[in-house]
């Protein structure tokens, strides 16, 4: 059953997909980005984990006048109802990291898959693989979710479960030229020799090779699922029974002559979190 | 393409809850008005006759009527696309045309590209309906140099070239938050394809040669790297059609976009399969286009391996 491919030395191992993602070509990062990117996502991480402890008030109860500006007691103002905005940018992190952190894993896991059974299996699953891959990355995942969600109405898990579904396809296409590259080592070729089934090196000899870029592109899906989440809720395709920073910016807007604060400071939240990420990348790239 | 996008979007509107005749005749109707409503759509039929009769429609171009506006979905899509084109259009134009020369500026030392590549990730983060708002709180409520919202000054009469400049003056916010998460990535991705090009024994030549770092950098590293500019640039287009539509409702811009979340608030599914479709059309049409430019530049890459959209 095992079948032994031709081998492939280094010099005519195929070239990386370079479509991949702009990310993904291996270039040197920057150490220095790790400092400000922790700084920046440190207290983001704190208020998603345990929102509870970070937040001074109840964001749904009434905890002050209304419309009170950025002040000691209330450091983000307080809305048209006296409710704290901290709290609720504070408890809107854990909705958008939440769902951020649902559609990486499942773009991961469903990227990875595709990727690697690609590029080990080349010819017609390879073919038929990456032509799906291709489908899914020009369908424009903002509206299918659009659709999805008001179909089905609007829930953080059903938004996560869209957004994972349809953000796979580079994650896939950079395992694929990763494990092509690899298909031909010669570990790869003692695993078969040995008489290992294909899941079996997929999974114990391929996967950990493969993990480490996927982690560098994993970040700019979060990314993107964190803004299409806010993008969403801006439009009212939120979660109605918990906060979440595109819904904290929807309707803060209709107050915007009377409290400035109020659409300022959760538009805030989304650029510290996507940018701490972003440099995040940058910080961490040296290591893989 | 075109025919699993549509089979998955009646598949996804066909398992929902409520459906269409909820929407229409409110969740208490009697029995004799939703019969009325299902025979005026053809909803009463068989799954797979209404199928094909979708597909039957798709082909000829027929998306079928809009249940809200009562027109052919068609008609309200044309209605809409002129007023999206002149908020696209000028703004990929001004993303490709500052971005490729800044993602090149970028590219040429490190230390220069630093502030560059920092303004380029943070403008990457930031969310276009956000800055829309932000830049209209600034320059159209605190100093008022732009209109609030809308395409048109309701109460000028002008027309011909006057009219031009009335929507042009309402256009430029909108242009500009549009167009700047479009900069940002062609900028990201221009330098990292620049790099690549930068180390390649060529470049050396070029500049050995006596070419300025200039034209050295525009005549040819930049020919070698736009292939892959180009298809990102391309793939793209559907990131950047959802941030038209948020635009677009930040600013009540009647084009898609508004025209999107009105559908979606109405559950007027055919004008939502046609605005999907649509979309999914310009999509395709950019990533073609993409690959046919993509052929233009680079000769080595045959037809029958480029043409894969």
């Amino acid at each position: 059953m095992t079948t032994v491919a031709p081998v492939r030395t280094g010099r005519d191992a195929p070239p990386r997909d370079r479509l991949a993602e702009p990310g993904a070509a291996p270039r040197p990062g920057r150490r220095g980005a790790l400092v400000p990117a922790l700084l920046l996502l440190l207290p983001v991480a704190a208020a998603a984990i345990a929102p509870g402890l970070v937040a001074p008030f109840d964001p749904f109860a009434n905890s002050g006048p209304a419309l009170t500006a950025p002040g000691w007691a209330h450091p983000f103002g307080t809305d048209d109802l006296g409710r704290d905005l901290l709290s609720g940018v504070v408890y809107g992190a854990r909705t958008s990291l939440t769902v951020a952190a649902l559609a990486t894993l499942l773009a991961c896991a469903i990227g990875t898959g595709i990727g690697m059974v690609a590029g080990y299996f080349g010819g017609l699953i390879d073919d038929a693989l990456m032509r799906f891959t291709e489908f899914v990355q020009v369908v424009p995942r903002f509206f299918v979710a659009l659709l999805v969600l008001t179909l089905f109405g609007p829930s953080a898990v059903t938004m996560a479960l869209v957004l994972g579904l349809m953000s796979w396809p580079g994650l896939a296409r950079l395992t694929r030229a990763e494990t092509l590259s690899l298909r031909g080592r010669e570990f790869v070729r003692a695993a078969e020799a040995l008489g290992g089934s294909p899941a079996w090196i997929l999974r114990r000899h391929l996967l950990p090779h493969v993990q480490r870029p996927v982690l560098a592109v994993a970040a700019p899906v979060a990314t993107g699922a964190i803004l299409t989440e806010a993008g969403l809720s801006y439009l009212g395709l939120s979660d109605p029974n918990a906060m979440s920073w595109g819904k904290l910016i929807q309707t803060g807007q209709a107050f915007y002559t009377h409290g400035w604060w109020l659409p300022l400071m959760p538009g805030a939240a989304i650029v510290v979190t996507c940018f701490g990420l972003a440099l995040l990348v940058e910080g961490l790239r040296p290591r893989f | 393409m075109l025919l699993a996008v549509g089979t998955a979007l009646f598949l996804l509107l066909h398992a929902t809850p409520g459906g269409p005749i909820v929407a229409l005749a409110g969740e208490f109707a009697d029995a004799d008005t939703v019969a009325d409503i299902e025979r005026r759509f053809g909803l009463d039929r068989p799954l797979h006759v209404q199928y094909l009769k979708f597909l039957a429609g798709l082909a000829r171009g027929d998306l079928g009527e809009s249940w809200f506006y009562g027109e052919p979905v068609l008609q309200v899509l044309q209605d809409r696309l002129p007023a999206t084109l002149i908020l696209v259009v000028p703004s990929l134009l001004l993303a490709a045309g500052i971005g490729v020369p800044l993602g090149i500026l970028a590219a040429r030392s490190r230390r220069r590209g630093l502030g560059i590549m920092l303004a380029a990730l943070l403008a990457f983060a930031v969310p276009s309906f956000w800055l829309g708002h932000l830049l209209r709180m600034a320059f159209s409520v605190e100093v008022q140099w732009f209109p609030v919202q809308g395409m048109t000054d309701a109460r000028s009469a002008a027309d011909g070239l006057r009219q031009w400049l009335d929507i042009a003056r309402h256009a430029v916010l909108p242009v500009a938050t549009l167009t700047l998460h479009q900069l940002a990535y062609t900028v990201l991705l221009t330098r990292s394809a620049i790099e690549v090009e930068r180390r390649q024994p060529y470049f050396m030549t070029a500049l050995a040669k006596g070419n300025g770092r200039r034209r050295a950098e525009y005549r040819h590293a930049l020919p070698n790297g736009s292939p892959t500019i180009v298809t990102l640039f391309a793939n793209r287009v559907g990131w950047f059609l959802a941030g038209a539509v948020l635009v677009e409702v930040v600013f009540a811009w009647p084009g898609f976009g508004q025209l999107a979340d009105a559908a979606i608030r109405n559950r007027d599914f055919p004008l939502v399969i046609g605005i999907v479709l649509a979309v999914t059309c310009v999509t395709l049409l950019a990533n073609l286009v993409a690959d046919i430019v993509y052929m233009a530049i680079d000769p080595r890459i045959l037809p029958h391996r480029g043409a894969r959209a």
